[in-house]
């Protein structure tokens, strides 16, 4: 069996492409289409699970059209013989909420009528586990954190690191002063 | 006025009371027997304060029996989120944390701006714990239902406050407002609610969550109760530093001008969410009975809300720290993490969050010049299930919690004054609709408010829920 054979990465790349674009215009005709339509399809999106090629269609109906538009920061493209593929991509949206960084991963064979996903799974990178600034800036002050609670604090550290980074993108002239003024 | 009850609003029983055709003791009696046969089911309560009560409507009665003007809100029974200071009571904020707290040494400046005008505290209401939530979904003293769907919450963080009002308790509350917390519940409890220009009246004796975003506000069922209240609550106070210095400005003698001469518009983009179809719907149905379809744009609103949102961790965090060091196991779990985290926040994103402040200040300023209300939802939709974990925004599925402020943080960021009114649709739960204002023209709110309740746009019915469990 030959891996990444460049003709039929040149196929996946191209099938990819189509699925992203009708993706962030929510053409949901290429995207029905681009699915395995069979019972056994499946799509684990971020906050769905959906079981079936019909399940998939009735979420992409009902999904409104806004906020679809993502950057890809990385794309790898994988094939197994000639009829066998996986699409992963990381990717980045900005939100009302700050900045997503999530990743999206899809299994794609070749049937008779072409190439067609059978599986595919989305998720957000959320809560990363590295505590170390947490306990280094808790050290300063004196906190001791409960072991219990630093992954849920750790996690909404990470929330306003989201948030932080959307914030502090504005270019903001240096001459602005700080809104509270003391007055002595 | 034959007997007071719930339907009855400020200016009513103070006038029923004045005139001798009621005493203020009878007034009070029938709150606190409203109080004691619904709030079973609501959860509205923390405290209720029968003998201070009781004794506050005599000295009402008291005073008219020798011929004394009580003041314009005789005998009118009104509560107070449970973080305002009351003589005598340790200010518990929602939490267990202060249980060991000193009683306080006088009533908060609120209570006894009310107080002095006659009116009579009956109780002390449920919040999040410390103020830091949407839903008053309160570990320590359980969660307040709504009084239009008990399967619901009431919102928060006033949410006693709101729904004690909705269900026709009491026709005055008193909460405050750092990012949402009287609109957020005002639009969920079906209500009228004013929050003032930053620092427009004193938070004096009011335990505060986060200084440079804390607003004292007020709950009614009637644009006129808002507007009496508004009325004896303001006034310098130097014990209160970021109280404004300015005079007083009576809204009550303007109310009937209504709308006339203001420029009015809809805040567009991120305010007109294509997700959030009800409440569009009912900026939609103000906007037309208000005459205008003129739409104008907030700068960088998502800006402002995550500024607003790292202003908060931090200066929360750093309030509680102390607390948070020797017993943060005491804390709610709704609130515990936040908390924790907010004591650590880098002062890069909070020193850069206050400098985008009066930049952005300085930008609303300026739409200020063109137009005189802009409109606005309150919250992305009606009431969550009580335990509902996410709601839909922009497509997404978002945490209830957290996003409910969505449209009010941007607002209270800097401060404008709201008025929320309140807009039914059939077979729905209602939802609010802000009125934003220039700052400190509340008076000009109100105005609005009182046209659009004239016209049958906004009402405030009495929520039938609680009692129709009877």
């Amino acid at each position: 069996m030959e891996i990444n054979n460049p003709a039929v990465i040149a196929e996946l790349t191209r099938c990819h492409e189509a699925y992203e674009k009708a993706l962030v215009t929510n053409d949901t005709a290429v995207l029905d289409e681009s699915f395995w339509d069979s019972p056994h399809a499946l799509r684990f999106g971020v906050m769905e699970n959906l079981h079936g090629a019909d399940e998939i269609r009735a979420f992409r109906k009902a999904r409104p059209n806004i906020n679809l538009d993502r950057e890809i920061e990385r794309l790898d493209i994988m094939s197994f013989g000639d009829s066998v593929g996986v699409v992963n991509l990381e990717f980045r949206r900005s939100t009302n909420f700050g900045e997503q960084h999530g990743r999206q991963t899809q299994f794609w064979i070749r049937f008779a009528g072409g190439w067609r996903i059978v599986s595919a799974h989305v998720s957000l990178l959320r809560s990363p586990t590295d505590a170390s600034y947490l306990n280094a800036a808790a050290a300063q002050i004196g906190l001791k954190i409960d072991p219990a609670y630093q992954a849920d604090v750790n996690a909404d550290l990470n929330r306003m690191a989201g948030i932080a980074g959307f914030l502090m993108q504005f270019p903001l002239g240096q001459e602005v002063e700080s809104a509270p003024v003391f007055q002595p | 006025m034959t007997q007071p009850n719930g339907e009855s609003g400020a200016a009513e029983i103070s006038a029923a009371v004045r005139n001798g055709e009621v005493t203020a003791v009878d007034v009070t009696r029938a709150a606190l027997d409203r109080v004691s046969a619904a709030d079973g089911e609501l959860n509205c309560f923390t405290a209720v304060l029968t003998e201070r009560a009781l004794s506050d409507a005599a000295e009402v009665d008291r005073k008219i029996s020798i011929g004394k003007d009580p003041g314009p809100l005789a005998g009118v029974p009104f509560a107070a989120k449970n973080l305002f200071d009351i003589q005598g009571v340790p200010t518990m904020a929602g939490s267990i944390v202060r249980a060991g707290a000193a009683p306080a040494p006088k009533d908060a400046a609120p209570v006894a701006a009310l107080h002095a005008a006659g009116a009579v505290l009956v109780g002390v209401l449920n919040m999040d714990e410390f103020a830091y939530g949407f839903t008053t979904e309160n570990s320590h003293y359980g969660v307040t239902h709504n009084p239009h769907d008990l399967t619901r919450v009431a919102g928060g963080s006033s949410g006693g406050s709101a729904a004690a009002v909705a269900a026709g308790m009491v026709p005055i509350t008193l909460g405050s407002d750092t990012n949402g917390s009287i609109r957020v519940p005002a639009s969920f409890c079906g209500i009228f609610s004013v929050k003032p220009t930053y620092g427009r009246i004193s938070r004096r004796g009011a335990f505060l969550f986060v200084s440079s975003l804390d607003h004292v506000g007020w709950f009614a069922r009637s644009v006129d109760d808002l507007a009496i209240a508004y009325d004896q609550l303001q006034g310098p106070d130097p014990e209160d530093p970021v109280c404004t210095t300015r005079p007083p400005e009576l809204s009550r003698p303007g109310l009937r001008r209504g709308a006339e001469g203001l420029r009015i518009a809809v805040a567009g983009g991120y305010f007109a969410d294509p997700g959030a179809t009800q409440a569009n719907g009912a900026v939609a149905a103000v906007a037309r009975a208000l005459g205008t379809d003129r739409v104008v744009e907030f700068p960088e609103p998502a800006r402002a809300r995550g500024a607003a949102y790292l202003i908060t961790a931090s200066e929360g965090g750093n309030h509680h720290l102390a607390d948070l060091r020797s017993q943060a196991d005491r804390f709610d779990p709704n609130t515990r993490s936040r908390f924790l985290a907010g004591t650590v926040v880098p002062a890069a994103w909070v020193s850069f969050a206050q400098r985008f402040r009066t930049w952005y200040r300085d930008r609303i300023r300026e739409l200020f010049q063109e137009v005189d209300v802009i409109l606005a939802p309150a919250t992305p939709c009606p009431a969550t299930r009580i335990g509902q974990s996410t709601i839909t925004v922009n497509g997404a599925e978002v945490p209830a919690r957290a996003n409910m402020g969505l449209f009010t943080q941007p607002i209270s960021f800097i401060g404008l004054p709201v008025v929320t009114v309140p807009v039914w649709s059939p077979g729905k739960l209602p939802i609010g609709v802000q009125l934003i204002g220039a700052p400190y023209r509340e008076a000009e709110l109100l105005r609005v408010a009182w046209e659009l309740e004239s016209a049958g746009v906004v009402s405030a019915p009495i929520a039938q829920a609680a009692w129709a469990v009877k």
